[in-house]
């Protein structure tokens, strides 16, 4: 199988679809010859025209606005936010219009409308441009939250959210955009709401959303050379979850930990620990933990930036730790 | 001024601290500098000064009050008139201060006195949870124990330290139950039996297994535990206190041959075979070595086959 | 009043009878809250039923509106009905939106109305991308956004309107100046003219008297026009007065407001007698016509409240349905 970044492969979801459905059309800042600071979006207005790929003044409430009002009249607009960190500036037209049209309606209108951002740290680019802020929009009911993990999962999410009829928003890895990945060159989906074990294991479970994914499969390599035999789990979606995969996963090796790059107080994997201690409590040997980033704003200097983000040898460490039967404070 | 005398922060990870005792009284004079009280640390006793010269007033805190850090627990007064204006609760409780983690039994709080509880007491000295007999064990370790019908207690007190797990478990069955047996000819002990009327066979067993615990493990007074078929089980000797050293299950008057209980404490089942006595001893290698179980059942078998050597 | 064409009598006497089923509407749904009958806070629309009726009358079925936090008004212009929008108000199961959205978000999707709006200037992003999706999928429809003054502070406002100026979009922002943002007057809140932020951005503006059913509906009649041929978007400054507090429960409002300003807004500038005058100057209905055609809407209007008020709740199954549209 052909081996594409994650870039690629986002590009050849948006470009599937719009070929597939003309309602579908691509806004932000940036997006059309540009292709977007990160490249992603290069070609398609060559493909598409202007009408379709649509750059946009530095205006994020204006055109997510935009986007919700051309969603709820019958188009499907993918709105590019340059930074997850932007996020706060849409919230109103995400949270209070996308998310509560269908309901506060009574189920007339739709808001088909994909948010496409990106999240996490260690590029140096300080407080404002590094912050993962999933757990924000998953907190919102009304809102779909994809992560996808690699390539593969970058497209097969994007095409499911696309088509999706509700408001979805997909968080890339900024700092994996040239990562490659096998990708199939049929057409795939991946459906929401549904977890991937990556790795089978008897002693502990760990679940890592978006890049994560790699730190737990590497706390895994690691840890297996000590004795330790690790589940891994990459939830792909966190709205709506897989909690029963994560579950079952919990029951067979009584112990998890849970890794995420968003802050690690009232995010998501606090909500992921609860639930698991909430439905496989009789099953858990230790207590679940909680890995996010440090509670502090990301840093400049690589010296401290670094120290703020989960890596193979924490998690790995942590999981030594409570095979041990030690009650621990992650980071 | 007044000012106030605060539980200070003394260890870096302490939030709370127990006073050990007051060494000045409501209403008398201190000075700065000189120590009111003293406090237990994570490593010693230390001694609290006071902040500034005055009468102190308006203790709120008694002896053995286990205080979070930064709470006001007295006042420091400038005269000695003031003092009445601050209420103060007796300095030593009532009652035992607070029970230590070892004990099972659960001590309740002391009553307090009247003018203790006008003054707010947020300081009520809080029960261990181990000295009210729950059992630390994750959720898992509970239930395989509930499934199996291990006894956490009998585990914990078998010397498995708390927090329990699930391995703890699968480690006190290590390997599963060892078993050893013994077959002993009984006519002399069923002539013993029936020369002295009201002899009751299991008492002797029991005494058998006492002896001879005494002989092969330790030569110190120990307690059988006996195992009745209708699920009661009666100490030997009928005084004994302690935990029991060792099950007795006497199956002779059943069709029954042995039994070797789940659960960490070594039995002993008796059973008839023919003339003869069917002894065997099941044990955790973890807790009764092999040598000495064998040591064991083999004093346990020589008494049971004369019994009269035992009595002398 | 203008001397406007002559249209048919029917879309004259059409224009008086949406106006007066706001009006009518506004007076009962004040009542229901004043009898404690109906849940939370609405804001009455009473004063300004020509600027919504002469908008709408304007547009087509197709044609979209966004509406604001004071939403009756647009709602009965664009064709909705009185049982259901009672029964939206008291949060019943055949509301518009099977009670889940109450007042402030009351929509009538059949009929073009994307929906009331809580968030002051919230709608503006909504009717904007309306008329993005018009002229990307080359649909000849026309979307108006209608605010209120207080609107011009909010950042949306002026985001959304430089996209449609630079895109050329079909769309109409209709600023319902009332003189009043909530308890504080436009002249304390508006810097400068409110005409001239749409100038900034190049984009024509019009002032209009929002009390006159006619000169509204005339401009609207041509900038619509132009819009379909792709001229838009539109600014215009409609000039009109609520006679209620900001919303039902500011009753005692003289701290802002004097009696005297009110009383004279509704004794010489009301749009209603306006037109009922101008109706029976050109001949075009009696006063007797007139005044059966509101005792008639009276009666109906009494009818739909009874209604609503017996009508059942939802279920409360329904609480945690539509959160997502499931795929089928």
């Amino acid at each position: 199988m052909r081996s594409i970044t994650l870039s690629q492969a986002v590009n050849e979801a948006i470009a599937e679809e719009m070929r597939r459905d003309e309602t579908v059309f691509l806004i932000g800042e940036d997006v059309a010859e540009a292709g977007t600071p990160f490249k992603v979006t290069s070609g398609l207005v060559e493909e598409f025209g202007t009408g379709r790929v649509i750059d946009t003044p530095i205006a994020e409430p204006g055109f997510s606005g935009l986007a919700v009002g051309a969603a709820m009249t019958g188009a499907r607009p993918i709105v590019d936010l340059m930074f997850g960190d932007f996020l706060f500036l849409v919230m109103d037209q995400l949270c209070n219009q996308a998310a509560k049209a269908h309901y506060m309606s009574g189920g007339k209108l739709n808001v088909p409308m994909v948010l496409r951002t990106n999240l996490g740290a260690t590029r140096r680019s300080a407080a404002q441009h590094s912050q993962s802020l999933h757990a924000l929009v998953a907190h919102i009911p009304g809102l779909k939250v994809a992560m996808p993990s690699s390539a593969y999962e970058a497209k097969g999410l994007m095409k499911t959210a696309i088509r999706d009829n509700n408001p979805v928003v997909i968080f890339e890895d900024k700092l994996m955009y040239q990562d490659k990945a096998p990708v199939p060159e049929e057409e795939f989906l991946i459906p929401f709401g549904e977890a991937n074990i990556l790795r089978e294991g008897r002693d502990v479970t760990l679940i890592g959303t978006s890049s994560m994914r790699q730190v737990c499969e590497a706390a895994a390599e690691m840890l297996a050379g000590d004795g330790i035999s690790a589940e891994v789990i990459d939830p792909r979606t966190i709205v709506p979850l897989d909690a029963a995969t994560l579950l079952e996963s919990v029951k067979k090796t009584s112990r998890a930990i849970v890794v995420d790059e968003g802050h690690q107080n009232f995010g998501t994997t606090a909500e992921i620990a609860a639930r698991i201690s909430e439905k496989a409590f009789y099953h858990l040997d230790a207590p679940v933990i909680r890995m996010g980033a440090m509670d502090v704003p990301v840093p400049f200097s690589p010296a401290l930036e670094d120290l703020t983000v989960p890596t193979p040898e924490k998690v790995a460490e942590s999981a030594r730790r409570i095979v041990a039967g030690e009650l621990i404070h992650a980071l | 001024m007044p000012s106030e005398v605060k539980m200070p922060q003394l260890g870096m990870n302490q939030d709370s601290a127990v006073i050990v005792s007051w060494l000045k009284a409501a209403g008398e004079k201190v000075a700065a500098g000189e120590a009111i009280f003293e406090v237990e640390t994570d490593k010693a006793t230390v001694e609290v000064e006071a902040a500034a010269d005055g009468f102190l007033a308006g203790i709120r805190a008694p002896e053995g009050a286990d205080v979070p850090v930064g709470d006001v627990i007295a006042m420091i007064v400038d005269r000695e008139a003031e003092v009445g204006e601050h209420e103060s609760a007796a300095t030593a409780p009532d009652g035992p201060a607070e029970a230590p983690p070892t004990q099972p039994a659960p001590v309740p709080s002391p009553a307090p006195e009247p003018n203790e509880a006008e003054v707010a007491a947020p300081f009520t000295t809080v029960p261990s949870a181990i000295a009210a007999g729950r059992i630390l064990a994750s959720p898992l370790a509970k239930r395989v124990a509930s499934e199996q019908g291990i006894d956490l207690a009998a585990l914990r007190a078998s010397g498995v330290s708390e927090p329990i797990h699930a391995g703890d478990l699968a480690r006190a069955h290590a390997g599963g139950l060892s078993i050893l047996s013994a077959r002993v000819e009984g006519g002399a002990l069923a002539a013993l039996l029936e020369r002295s009327e009201g002899a009751s066979r299991t008492a002797l067993f029991a005494a058998f297994a006492a002896s001879a615990w005494r002989a092969a493990v330790e030569d110190a007074a120990v307690s059988i535990a006996i195992r009745g078929l209708d699920g009661s089980i009666t100490p030997y000797p009928a005084d004994a206190g302690a935990d029991a050293a060792l099950s007795l299950i006497d199956l002779c008057d059943t069709r029954l041959d042995s039994f070797a209980p789940a659960g960490g404490t070594p039995a002993l089942a008796a059973a008839r075979e023919g003339d003869a006595f069917l002894l065997t001893l099941s044990f955790n290698e973890d807790r009764l070595p092999f040598p000495t179980a064998a040591a064991l059942l083999d004093a346990i078998a020589a008494r049971v086959e004369n019994p009269i050597r035992q009595l002398l | 009043m203008t001397a406007a064409p002559k249209q048919n009598a029917e879309d004259y006497l059409r224009m008086y009878r949406q106006m007066v089923k706001i009006r009518t509407f506004e007076d009962n749904a004040n009542q229901l809250y004043l009898d404690a009958k109906m849940p939370g806070l609405t804001h009455m629309y009473s004063g300004e039923e020509a600027v919504a009726v002469g908008i709408c009358e304007a547009l087509e079925v197709t044609d979209k509106i966004t509406s604001t936090h004071r939403g009756h008004g647009h709602c009965v212009a664009k064709g909705a009905a009185f049982k259901e929008m009672f029964c939206e108000l008291l949060g019943k199961e055949e509301g518009y939106c099977r009670g889940k959205g109450g007042s402030m978000h009351i929509a009538d999707q059949l009929n073009g109305n994307l929906g009331a709006n809580a968030i002051v200037g919230g709608s503006m992003g909504i009717a904007t991308g309306s008329a993005l999706r018009a002229k990307m999928l080359g649909q000849s429809d026309v979307t108006v956004c209608f605010f209120g003054d207080g609107a011009t502070a909010q950042g949306l406002m002026y985001e959304v309107m430089n996209m449609a100026a630079l895109w050329k979009l079909p769309v109409i922002y209709a600023c319902e100046n009332n003189g009043y943002s909530e308890y504080t007057r436009t002249d304390e809140i508006a810097a400068g003219e409110i005409t001239a932020r749409a100038d900034a951005f190049g984009i024509e503006a019009f002032k209009v008297d929002g009390q006159d059913v006619l000169a509204v509906n005339a401009l609207t009649r041509d900038l619509v026009a132009r819009c379909r041929k792709g001229d838009g978007p539109f600014f215009v400054e409609l000039e009109t007065y609520r006679y209620h507090g900001h919303h039902v429960g500011d009753i005692s409002r003289t701290y802002y407001r004097s009696k005297e300003e009110e009383a004279d807004w509704k004794a010489n500038r009301d749009p209603i007698t306006l037109f009922a005058d101008w109706l029976v100057n050109e001949g075009v209905a009696t006063k007797a016509e007139l005044e059966a055609l509101s005792k008639a809407i009276r009666a109906e209007a009494a009818e739909a409240v009874a209604y609503a008020l017996e009508a059942p709740y939802p279920d409360g199954s329904e609480v945690s349905m539509h959160v997502y549209l499931e795929a089928s």
